[in-house]
């Protein structure tokens, strides 16, 4: 049967003199500003409706199957995820494996019989257990969880608001060592789940804006290889959490999962404003304790807290500065004090050609090449004016008063 | 289990600073070669070893890749001792510290393109290595004696010090930039989020100079 295509018509209209005739036209559509305490991320991403499957097809295969779950209780049983399961050395696949959670893929990183096995769409949290344990019995014991293999989960954040998905980010941060601690402290050095903070990228996100600028155009500013990867929002409407190796242990994924659910139910109930506050205060090892009860509960018991100065010190500090907006930090790049200790370094050549053939000078190479070194860029233009002349005509007069004895 | 080949060394360590057998090294190629004995072949590779150059069969067991977390570092480079070093999340084989796995950043550049200069940052070379390695940072008053030579210097992992463009003494500098200035006996932090940090880095190197908070007066 032909798929019949669901027409949107918005877009038609009646053309003018032609009375019924519909004809296509362009109608311009004001890009309304984002509202990132309400917009939801499935609407700043409009993502193809997510393949999930069904608690009544879980649950009577679960039966059939006699799976049982002996963890809980979760911390958000009808949370949605997805989880993607590297293992090498894959000599059976039962063939029940790919009619209830799971189909298998093959990756080119792995060797040895290597296969990837994804959850067909997304789960609810509740099924992962049961999931994972029918996976498990359904290959040869002997698999191989060898440093090529790690175990992602995707996380659905369509329901979340914008500002959500930023205090989910904010948070994760402040327990990233943590949750590497959790998964495998060797895991931080791998170059495919690189820490957040061991990046640049939030050099680029030093205020709430920023943040939402970066998120609202993730495929340009965010890489598929940080621990915390962002850019499935776009595909998806899901963010995922490279840290965890290869293993078998069902109980240490259900937690994992678990501990992730965690920090998105905190990202959910609370404010941008009240969770900066709450972060902005933490200074004392008691304070961060109290502050992972309240994100983890009694999930905190799973985290390994005997450091916690040095795994969140520095991460909360990154926080501190990603969330105020430093003024000072804007004043030092946009003030030129020329008799100043920096200043005086550059002040000889400045005065060579004095104030006038300077501020000239910085003219052009505003508007032809903002990142080269200015003396380089003078000299280079005294070397060779009519080239430069016929390269940009519009600065002609310029670069001959430039140029002039 | 699966043991690395040449090719995949190559791969990952080609061209890379690691750790072989718990000894700094650098390798531009992994070759096979079948070993004296004639029974199998055997992975050689050359290490630059002063001045000159030696022979290894190399046991792939035995190679580390170089950890290290995001921070200032002192290495001297022109004018500059800190600078900013970070990891690249992209797709790669590589595992050995170079400048596909990390860079480098000067924490400066911003003032001096703000002068119309550019801001030079070293490639990876041994010594910029090792010193990335030691990770070594001055006393406050050795780094106040420094900058009469160098426009910059690292006195923490999060903290540098640079000559300041506002008045004759210094500006101090978180890795997000810069939060305060400084005299040799004195911090003032104009960024209230980082007075709490700097007060910690001057408690634990046992420093008992003054800390002003602007925000407070």
């Amino acid at each position: 049967m032909p798929v019949i295509p669901n027409y949107n018509i918005a877009h038609l209209a009646v053309a003018p003199g032609q009375p019924g005739q519909l004809v296509e036209v362009q109608i311009s559509k004001k890009k309304s500003p984002i509202n990132i305490e309400q917009q939801l991320i499935r609407e700043v991403f409009p993502t193809p409706k997510s393949q999930y499957l069904s608690n009544i097809f879980l649950s009577s295969f679960c039966r059939e199957q006699k799976l049982n779950a002996v963890y809980k209780p979760y911390v958000d049983q009808k949370a949605l995820v997805g989880i993607e399961v590297e293992t090498e050395n894959v000599q059976f696949i039962g063939p029940n494996l790919s009619i209830g959670f799971w189909e298998v893929t093959e990756d080119g990183s792995l060797r040895n019989n290597g296969r990837e096995f994804k959850t067909r769409g997304a789960i609810p949290v509740a099924f992962t257990e049961r999931a994972l344990t029918h996976l498990f019995s359904n290959l040869n014991s002997s698999i191989d969880f060898s440093i090529r293999t790690s175990i992602h989960v995707h996380q659905d954040v369509r329901g979340m608001s914008l500002e959500q998905v930023i205090n989910l980010l904010l948070i994760y941060i402040t327990v990233e060592n943590l949750l590497f601690k959790f998964a495998g402290a060797n895991r931080r050095n791998s170059i495919y789940c690189v820490p957040i903070l061991d990046t640049n990228f939030l050099s680029n996100m030093q205020s709430k804006e920023k943040m939402v600028a970066t998120l609202s155009h993730i495929n340009g500013n965010w890489t598929k290889y940080t621990a915390l990867n962002l850019l499935p929002i776009a595909q998806f409407g899901s963010i995922e959490y490279r840290h965890m190796p290869g293993t078998a242990d069902i109980r240490k994924l259900v937690v994992w999962i678990d501990l992730l659910s965690a920090i998105k139910v905190h990202a959910y109930q609370t404010s941008y404003s009240a969770l900066v506050d709450s972060i902005v205060k933490l200074n004392t090892t008691s304070g961060y304790l109290a502050y992972l009860h309240d994100i983890f509960g009694e999930l905190v018991n799973y985290l390994d807290t005997t450091l916690l100065l040095s795994d969140m010190e520095k991460n909360v500090y990154y926080i501190k500065n990603c969330t105020l907006t430093n003024e000072f930090h804007r004043h030092v790049v946009s003030t030129i004090v020329p008799e100043s200790a920096f200043g005086k370094l550059f002040q000889t050549f400045r005065k060579e050609i004095g104030d006038a053939k300077w501020k000239i000078l910085m003219e052009i190479k505003a508007q032809i090449a903002p990142n080269t070194d200015t003396e380089e860029l003078y000299a280079a233009m005294r070397r060779r004016p009519n080239s430069y002349k016929e390269a940009y005509p519009t600065m002609a007069d310029k670069i001959n008063l430039l140029c002039a004895a | 289990m699966y043991t690395d080949t040449a090719d995949d060394l190559n791969k990952k360590y080609a061209g890379t600073y690691f750790w072989y057998n718990g000894e700094l090294v650098y390798a531009a190629e992994f070759q096979n070669r079948k070993s004296p004995e004639g029974a199998s072949d055997e992975i050689v590779t050359v290490f630059p070893h002063k001045n000159n150059e030696i022979l290894v069969v190399v046991n792939p067991d035995l190679i580390k890749p170089i950890e290290f977390e995001s921070a200032f570092f002192n290495i001297v480079y022109r004018n500059e001792m800190a600078f900013k070093l970070m990891r690249r999340a992209k797709r790669q084989n590589r595992k050995g510290l170079c400048n596909d796995t990390v860079f480098l950043l000067n924490p400066l550049a911003e003032l001096y393109a703000l002068f119309g200069k550019t801001a030079h940052t070293p490639s990876f070379a041994l010594d910029t290595v090792k010193n990335i390695i030691a990770s070594v940072f001055p006393t406050w008053p050795d780094a106040i004696q420094a900058l009469k030579t160098y426009h910059s210097v690292a006195v923490s992992p999060l903290f540098a010090l640079c000559r300041s463009s506002l008045d004759q003494n210094f500006l101090m500098l978180s890795m997000f930039g810069f939060i305060g200035k400084a005299t040799p006996d004195s911090i003032t932090i104009y960024h209230k989020p980082s007075y709490q940090e700097v007060r910690d880095y001057l408690t634990r190197s046992n420093n008992n100079m003054v800390l002003l908070n602007a925000s407070n007066t």
